[in-house]
């Protein structure tokens, strides 16, 4: 069998130190046995004896991190998280996107950060069908460009298969649209081809450069900024402004807040839902 | 295809696991207990077993460090699958040599996932 020895408590601080200021992952003092029941597979597939030799292989490595990353946090999503900010898409946001759309803007980009297994791209793909065909304006939903990132590759890759079992399916979706979006295939719930399409899927890490991406009327970063120690989230704010066109808006998960944080974004509000509006400056 | 087998005392834990992992095209066996399990692998090969801890007769542990001290299965890797959440019994497990430890109660995204990178499939 390969082991690796246990985990020694300044193996730990050295770990804790590191895991903070590489991936802003922050762990508090009595969370040594993460460390060892989360890492010690991948320690252990590149060779590692001791958790001493784990840590100098990810600074030597740092292409091992985003597996660090992905195998400390969890891919936990629904179907339509948190009322209030669908609430807001439905009610503010989009009617407002509708009409950049129709006062000539070519289309509306919206980016879900940390998009798990595909549920939250994909309900918004739901909810602009919805409302296109509502207000009798369906062409506009193929306008929309919804691009969902993780660092998961495994996620994504659930993601861009788009099959759920019934379980999974039930958390936070409505019979109807279950019925209207979804084709049952033995027990399992395939989504339509028409809402997978309006959905393009990549892997990538929140630590890397955002240019790439381009810019974006729409930003979901939702639930995946609480791992993160106060300097990162900053970090991860201010990059995610930049990424925003003037106007753009930035979504939290209903748990979340820029409460005492150093961010370029007015509070707004609807109802119980909170929204972020960037402040361009100059 | 991959063949999982999941062992649990539950059977609607087992058929939980099992419509999770139906998403995914693999053979899906199950087993519960040691002894049932112990039976399947003798005629079948398994490419991942999906091992609940706390079971009637030989418990998963047990069964664990049997497979593991057996050259014919010393490789299947094994997801723990257990609502046991002490941080002994979770330290206990690694260091036997129980790579992948989820509690319950889980998520079927976190349990696929999991799936997923255990049995290396092709992610293009
Ligand atoms: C709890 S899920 C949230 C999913 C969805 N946004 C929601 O609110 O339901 C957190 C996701 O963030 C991803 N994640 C964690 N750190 C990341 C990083 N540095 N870059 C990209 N994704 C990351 C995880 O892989 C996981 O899928």
């Amino acid at each position: 069998m390969n082991a690796i020895k246990p985990l020694s408590q300044k193996e730990f601080l050295k770990i804790r130190d590191l895991l903070v200021s590489v991936c802003g992952i922050e762990l508090k003092p009595d969370q040594d046995y993460l460390v060892e029941t989360r890492l010690t597979e991948l320690a252990i597939e590149i060779g590692a004896a001791d958790f001493s030799e784990f840590h100098r292989a990810i600074i030597a490595e740092p292409e091992l991190l985003p597996r660090v990353v992905d195998l400390m946090t969890t891919n936990e999503t629904l179907w339509f998280r948190d009322d209030s900010c669908w609430n807001t898409l439905r009610e503010v946001l989009l009617p407002k996107f509708f009409k950049q759309l129709e006062a000539g803007q070519p289309k509306i980009r919206v980016w879900s950060a940390a998009s798990s297994t595909g549920q939250e791209g994909y309900s918004l793909a739901m909810l602009i069908q919805e409302e296109c065909e509502k207000l009798a304006v369906p062409s506009l939903a193929e306008r929309f460009e919804i691009l969902g990132t993780d660092i998961s590759t495994a996620a994504i890759f659930l993601g861009r298969a788009a099959r759920y079992d019934s379980f999974t399916i039930s958390r936070g979706l409505s019979q109807e649209r279950r019925d209207r979006f979804f084709e049952s295939q033995g027990g399992t719930f395939q989504l339509k081809q028409s809402i997978r399409d309006r959905v393009e899927f990549k892997h990538f890490n929140l630590m890397d450069n955002f240019s790439p991406l381009g810019i974006f009327d729409l930003v979901f970063c939702r639930n995946v900024a609480i791992y993160f120690a106060k300097d990162f989230k900053e970090q991860l704010f201010e990059k995610i402004a930049k990424q925003l066109c003037p106007g753009g808006i930035m979504l939290l998960g209903a748990t979340e807040s820029l409460f005492s944080l150093n961010a370029p974004f007015a509070n707004r509000s609807h109802g119980n839902g909170l929204y972020y509006e960037v402040i361009k400056k100059g | 295809m991959k063949t999982i087998l999941i062992i649990d005392d539950s059977s609607s834990l087992r058929r939980i696991v099992h419509e999770a992992l139906n998403i995914l095209q693999f053979n899906i066996l199950e087993a519960g207990n040691a002894e049932e399990a112990m039976a399947v692998l003798k005629v079948t090969s398994v490419d991942l077993l999906i091992l609940d801890w706390h079971m009637p007769g030989m418990d998963g542990f047990d069964l664990f460090l049997s497979l593991r001290d057996n050259p014919q299965y010393t490789n299947i890797p094994v997801i723990m699958l257990t609502a046991e959440d002490r941080k002994d019994s979770m330290l206990k497990a690694i260091r036997a040599g129980i790579r992948h430890y989820l509690t319950k109660p889980f998520t079927h995204e976190d349990l696929l996932a999991r799936v997923v990178q255990v049995l290396k499939l092709d992610l293009s």
